[in-house]
């Protein structure tokens, strides 16, 4: 119920955004219930959090980010059904595909100018950027990305911290997908 | 708070081929997410795809065909994407090279399988299995089995390959 009243006020856009911290404290803890019915509603409440953010992009600092995909990721393994477990997938695709977005839209204006200029330039991050957010924005991404890539060489993540399982079966997983 | 983060290879290599199909263009221009193409994605490939083959056979023992076809057409079509997106006059040639030689060698079929010497089935025998994998297929009851999902994406991969070498 409690979640249920929450994601009415998401609805309505009575939260601010400097409280998707809070919000994302207590989703975590209840993401530890183990309950697939309150695990549900917490990744969708998620989305819509990570989607109102997209708005004000400076509350979607580094650890805002790595606590949403963490989130979702700690509900996609195994010991979850599988219902859960497909649904934070797709949830941890959408958070990234936002991420990306942002970044893809930071340097839009800048990768048009280098492709209009010459086929094999490339743009360096050293130069200062408009604002903090969008570094931040750009750095998630980047970090994400290489702890990904950690996981599938059968590491610990480093941004992401926790530990992979390699060549995991979940099979019932592997058909969704 | 967090219980620790744990994530299947075949999760992982989803989320990646997302990014790097999805937003190809900042993979391709900006200059740390090339970075990250070159010294992450490319050197955790290559291990994927020596051992394709072995890693096929010991998934579909363990758990099954789906989950070995799984991993393993994902991982030939992460390669697929590199050599197609990314085949630029640039840095990434040397990466690329190898990327291209094991593909040429794990689309063939395994010979350190093969009880029998005699290649079975077709003209030169690269596309059909041999004896021991297709034991393995009739014993798991899968008369289009994962292997023939690898070979078909390997066989796609080529055309559209050589398709765009000669484009270029």
């Amino acid at each position: 119920m409690a979640l249920n009243g929450m994601q009415l006020l998401l609805n309505y856009e009575i939260i601010p955004p400097a409280d998707a911290k809070n919000i994302l404290r207590v989703l975590g803890i209840q993401a530890a219930t183990g309950r697939p019915d309150s695990q549900l509603k917490l990744l969708q409440i998620l989305l819509q959090l990570a989607n109102s953010l997209k708005t004000s992009p400076q509350y979607l600092t580094e650890p805002t980010v790595c606590t949403f995909l963490q989130l979702s990721l700690q509900l996609c393994d195994g010991r979850n059904s599988v219902s859960v477990s497909s649904t934070a997938f797709a949830t941890a695709r959408q958070i990234l595909a936002l991420v990306m977005d942002g970044v893809r839209d930071i340097f839009a204006t800048d990768m048009l100018s280098i492709k209009g200029d010459s086929e094999n330039s490339t743009l360096h991050l050293d130069r200062p950027r408009p604002d903090e957010a969008t570094q931040s924005l750009s750095l998630s991404a980047q970090l994400f990305i290489k702890d990904v890539i950690l996981f599938i060489r059968g590491f610990a993540g480093e941004w992401l911290r926790g530990e992979s399982v390699r060549f995991t079966g979940q099979i019932g997983l592997c058909k969704l997908c | 708070m967090s219980t620790g983060v744990t994530l299947s290879v075949t999760h992982a290599l989803d989320l990646v081929y997302d990014a790097i199909s999805g937003w190809k263009e900042l993979f391709q221009v900006i200059q740390p997410f090339k970075a990250i193409v070159k010294d992450y994605v490319c050197p955790a490939l290559c291990p994927l795809l020596k051992g394709l083959q072995a890693d096929f056979l010991t998934l579909s023992f363990k758990n099954g065909l789906p989950s070995a076809a799984a991993l393993s057409s994902r991982v030939v079509r992460m390669a697929r994407t590199l050599l197609l997106d990314f085949v630029t006059p640039n840095d990434m040639l040397e990466e690329f090279d190898l990327i291209v030689t094991l593909m040429v060698h794990v689309l063939q079929p395994d010979r350190s399988w093969q009880t029998d010497p005699t290649p079975t089935g077709g003209l030169d025998g690269s596309i059909v299995t041999n004896s021991a994998t297709s034991s393995i297929m009739s014993r798991l009851n899968a008369p289009m089995g994962g292997e023939h999902v690898v070979l078909w994406h390997g066989l796609i991969f080529f055309i559209q390959f050589l398709s765009c070498w000669n484009c270029q």
